[in-house]
């Protein structure tokens, strides 16, 4: 009898048990990974689920721009005379089951994803239109099949690249991600590896950029910037998740938010918040189903199959 | 598209009530109020239960009350973007906020009705002050009591920043006097209102369709004439007329007549419309016998007349005629109603007294069959096609057509094969110069 329990138990555990797993895998996966915000701005850790949906709207709210309220408390209330003069937002897309980036943080927020990702669009014309005579500066940059698609009003960065081709000549630059990163496996004649090391290029070029420029960082409104990186999850797809380029892409991107980080630190003198936002996107979201002409498995018969066979036979 | 508009309609007026609050205390810590959290917003009882009636309960309160107080006039006018900034216009507020025990609320439901409920059980006294020089008047020993200090406007001026931190020297002033007489308070700054109404219409307007406040015109005519024996009515709409009248003693001219039913009558399939106009000067009759004819199933205008009498200084003119319609003119099938936005008759005829021309602007009527009280669909006096819409047809068909010719002409190109034969000989065709 005892025996019989005993050779049940295991069975019945494994439903909670996969199901707690995949829940974990799940929150774990996306994640608002604050990397920098000046000292005024206090968190509160032991916060509820963030939803993808909020993110925007906590975003306009840390830069004193009112919208919608949100439900989520994971910010105290701190001076209402002190923002931060701009906001960087980066959105890396990854694998399920993916170990999280691992790159140092004020604060970590598991999030809920229930749209597939930040309305960025929505964030800048609410900044838009509480500042419309100051123009603030604002960038969102992502890729777009083999184009990086830069949404901004500012002709500064229209001198960006614009297409791989072009992507890949800078990247043989000196001062380029390729030259300043340890890239390991990757290779950027591979178009996989250069869509990610094109995209962070991108942020460097932004930041530079602005470096060049400091005027553009004098205004009296707050600046807005959004990078998506989607190249780490195609490297992962293309040649698996625990491949060494998927470790080494891994590292990139994590070193490269890193500096990322002081960077925007170092021009806007500490008065900036940066978040790195990592998303899944739901599989179901994305499958492509694709229709082709093939043969039926099992063959109806034809009207007139003796006619058919006989006229094989005489051939 | 109407539950997107109630939703900005919600979210637009929620933000309107909303305004920031800023709390700070010399004397008393705040410790003990809650903690708020960015992006949320605090209902009016709340902040009235858990914010304000701590506050009143061991100290004075004084309240500066701003008519508007948002965000974003902070974030306009308090340099809020700079890590060094002194405050901009909010300077004495901003040290105060350092400096003394504070707590600040980004965003509070209508703050200034909860505070009026408390005020109302309130048991120590309510004073109201203008000026920094009154608060020296006021008897504040002894029991608790509420100031309210209303700062001077921001609403319409030009100069919103002067405002602001005009009243931010203001309320240095007064918090200045009360520490010199030792009086221990806790003061609240917020406003009314957030909404900022005539700059924002100001600076950037923008359009959208809108109904226009009076559709309706002073002189347009509407006639809804039930008719005995059916149950459908007769309806004359005419949004203006314009009578014009030439004899050979005087002309006329009169933009601007009101007319009025003068006993329209219809029944089944014939119905008279009967109108007047009666002026200072003249005198104007119109009537029209309309039909049903039974074969086409048309209404039309059988017969018409005509009256006008005006007086010209001393000289009265009469003219009574018969307008002259054109065949297909003021005629719709019986189902339809007819409609012109702009429609000129005449009486043209040889030796009249006078000549009439009437100009409708915008003319629809229907003496038959109307359906769900109201007009069916127009008979337009504006052809389907238009000359103009002729000529584009044919110019467009006649390329059309030189195209395909020629595309047909280039189809059919072949290569000379007709004396090309393979296997025999080839053609050598001598020159000789």
């Amino acid at each position: 009898m005892a025996v019989k329990v005993l050779s049940f138990r295991p069975k019945t555990y494994i439903l909670p048990i996969l199901s707690i797993y995949c829940l974990i895998s799940q929150v774990i996966c996306q994640e608002l990974i604050v990397t920098h915000a000046p000292k005024y701005i206090t968190f509160q850790q032991q916060a509820d689920n963030l939803q993808t949906s909020d993110v925007s709207k906590v975003i306009t709210h840390t830069l004193g721009v009112p919208t919608e309220d949100v439900k989520w408390s994971g910010l105290n209330q701190g001076s209402l005379f002190n923002r931060p003069k701009a906001n960087v937002l980066m959105t890396v897309v990854t694998a399920e089951g993916k170990k999280p980036l691992s790159v140092k943080n004020v604060a970590k927020y598991p999030v809920k994803s229930d749209i597939p990702s930040v309305d960025v669009g929505q964030m800048m014309n609410v900044v838009q239109d509480t500042f419309f005579n100051t123009n603030p500066l604002m960038i969102d940059t992502g890729v777009d099949n083999n184009f990086f698609d830069v949404h901004t009003d500012f002709d500064v960065f229209r001198k960006l690249p614009d297409t791989m081709r072009r992507m890949a000549d800078r990247l043989l630059d000196s001062d380029s991600v390729l030259n300043q990163h340890t890239v390991g496996t990757l290779n950027s004649s591979h178009p996989t590896d250069l869509k990610l090391m094109g995209e962070l290029q991108m942020v460097q070029d932004v930041v530079n950029t602005i470096s060049d420029k400091p005027e553009m960082m004098s205004t009296k409104s707050p600046d807005l910037f959004s990078f998506t990186v989607t190249g780490l999850r195609d490297i992962m797809d293309k040649h698996g998740d625990q491949s060494t380029q998927a470790a080494d892409a891994s590292d990139l991107v994590n070193n490269f938010i890193n500096k990322m980080t002081e960077d925007f630190k170092k021009l806007y003198k500490d008065n900036v918040m940066i978040e790195v936002l990592t998303i899944v996107p739901e599989k179901a979201g994305y499958v492509r189903k694709v229709r082709s002409l093939k043969a039926d498995p099992t063959p109806t018969p034809g009207p007139d199959d003796s006619k058919t066979t006989k006229f094989i036979q005489r051939l | 598209m109407l539950y997107k508009f109630c939703f900005f309609a919600v979210v637009a007026t929620s933000l309107a009530l909303k305004s920031p609050v800023l709390i700070w205390s010399p004397s008393r810590g705040l410790s003990d109020l809650p903690q708020s959290y960015t992006g949320q917003t605090i209902n009016s009882d709340d902040f009235q239960q858990s914010y304000v009636k701590p506050l009143t309960k061991d100290s004075n309160l004084v309240v500066f009350l701003q008519d508007r107080l948002s965000l974003q006039d902070l974030n306009h006018h308090a340099d809020v973007y700079n890590p060094y900034s002194d405050g901009g216009s909010f300077k004495n507020i901003k040290s105060f906020m350092e400096d003394q025990f504070s707590a600040q609320i980004s965003s509070v439901m209508s703050p200034w009705s909860g505070l009026e409920n408390i005020m109302k059980d309130f048991e120590g006294k309510v004073h109201k002050v203008m000026e920094s020089a009154d608060l020296n008047k006021l008897d504040l020993g002894g029991q608790a009591n509420i100031i309210i200090v209303n700062l001077k406007p921001v609403q319409g001026s030009s100069n919103e920043g002067k405002v602001f931190s005009d009243n931010d020297e203001k309320m240095a002033e007064i918090t200045k006097q009360l520490t010199k007489r030792g009086i221990k308070y806790t003061a609240v700054y917020t406003g009314k209102t957030a909404t900022k109404t005539s700059n924002v219409q100001g600076s950037g307007v923008s359009r959208r369709l809108q109904a226009i406040d009076d559709v309706s015109n002073p002189n347009a005519t509407f006639m809804n004439i039930t008719c005995p024996g059916r149950s459908s009515p007769f309806f004359f709409y005419l949004r203006g007329l314009e009578i014009m009248a030439q004899s050979n003693e005087s002309n006329y001219n009169n933009n601007n007549i009101t007319l009025e039913d003068d006993g329209t009558t219809c029944d089944n399939d014939t119905a008279v419309l009967k109108l007047k106009a009666t002026g200072d000067d003249m005198k104007f009759n119109l009537e029209w016998k309309m039909l049903i004819d039974n074969i086409s199933e048309y209404w039309t205008i059988k017969e018409n007349m005509v009256f006008l009498e005006w007086t010209n200084g001393s000289k009265t003119v009469t003219a009574n005629e018969t307008l002259v319609i054109k065949p297909g003119d003021l005629m719709a099938p019986k189902h339809f109603s007819y409609h012109c936005s702009m429609h000129k008759i005449t009486t043209l005829r040889v030796n009249a007294t006078a000549n009439i021309t009437l100009m409708f602007d915008g003319l629809q009527f229907q003496p038959f069959m109307i359906m769900d009280n109201q007009f069916s669909d127009g008979w337009d006096c504006v052809v389907f096609f238009t000359p103009g819409i002729w000529m584009a047809l044919i110019s467009v068909s006649i390329m059309i057509l030189i195209v395909l010719y020629g595309l047909g002409m280039i189809a059919s190109l072949k290569t000379m094969d007709r004396y090309d034969d393979p296997k025999g000989k080839t053609i050598t065709v001598n020159v000789n110069e």
